[in-house]
């Protein structure tokens, strides 16, 4: 039963779950913050506290420069500017 | 927006922690050191708009050219150059908020790694913009107009911490080539938000 991945004379299960535990301890970070902002997002709407559209703005910002490693300002300082225009 | 990209580059640089070298960042930072109060003096008394138009334009030029051009190598490997790449990075921190575009082409014409160079950069931009928030309240005249930080922003800090996990997730799976594309790219649309 090695097609499962499990270790030779292991059982064919214990490979199984332990590939979802990597995954799920892989997502679980993005799992909680993404719970985390959509809850600051939807449970904060008060006068002064940033919207759903500057926490938009900031994760888009945040995803684009960070597969490089830079220009965060550049861009979130462009899109919430577009915001406060708009 | 500061705490916000503070706390992605923290998140960056941890990702990276172990592929961090000591020596060639120490040599980068000693260079940011002696450009930073440069930078910062420049940010509190020359033109802002001029400085930061001509920096746009700089990188726009320079991140036009290098996707039009096939990707170059420079052979040049003096750790001066290293310093004066930190040097310069010191100064577009201190005066535009902006270190890593000197240090970041400087990575890229070496043809390092795309992990190399980004535990190289990364680490100076995160503590060249530390440095550079000390050095700004120190050096600046007490002005009652600024505007002081609001707790409430850090409400936008989970959304920010998930498009950097999602962003580390994709700079693992491209290669070198898509990578200095990113590059590029990221320094043209640094360079048009100073220009524009």
């Amino acid at each position: 039963m090695s097609w499962l991945g499990g270790e030779p004379g292991g059982h064919p299960l214990s490979a199984v779950s332990s590939q979802q535990a990597q995954a799920f301890r892989a997502a679980a970070p993005a799992l909680i913050l993404s719970v985390a902002a959509v809850g600051c997002a939807v449970l904060t709407p008060h006068r002064g506290n940033p919207g759903p559209a500057v926490m938009e703005a900031v994760a888009t910002a945040s995803l684009i420069s960070s597969i490089a490693g830079f220009a965060f300002s550049a861009i979130c300082g462009a899109m919430l500017f577009h915001l406060c225009v708009d | 927006m500061i705490a916000c990209s503070i706390a992605d580059q923290a998140t960056m640089v941890w990702a990276l922690r172990r592929e961090v070298e000591g020596r060639s960042l120490g040599l980068f930072l000693l260079g940011g050191a002696a450009g930073l109060p440069a930078g910062v003096w420049a940010l509190l008394h020359a033109d802002h708009g001029l400085y930061t138009r001509a920096l746009g334009a700089v990188l726009l030029a320079y991140g036009t050219y290098m996707l039009a051009c096939r990707p170059r190598v420079l052979g040049w490997r003096h750790p001066g150059f290293d310093l004066a790449a930190g040097f310069l990075g010191g100064i577009t921190g201190g005066a535009a908020g902006f270190p890593g575009a000197p240090v970041t082409i400087w990575c890229g014409l070496k043809g390092w790694h795309k992990t190399r160079q980004r535990a190289l950069f990364q680490p100076f931009i995160l503590l060249m913009q530390v440095a550079a928030l000390f050095a700004i309240s120190a050096m600046r005249p007490r002005l009652s107009h600024v505007a002081g930080f609001d707790p409430a922003d850090l409400l936008c800090l989970p959304a920010g911490l998930l498009g950097t996990w999602l962003g580390i997730a994709c700079f693992r799976t491209i290669s070198n080539r898509q990578f200095a594309l990113a590059v590029n790219i990221l320094l043209i649309v640094s360079g048009l938000s100073y220009v524009m």
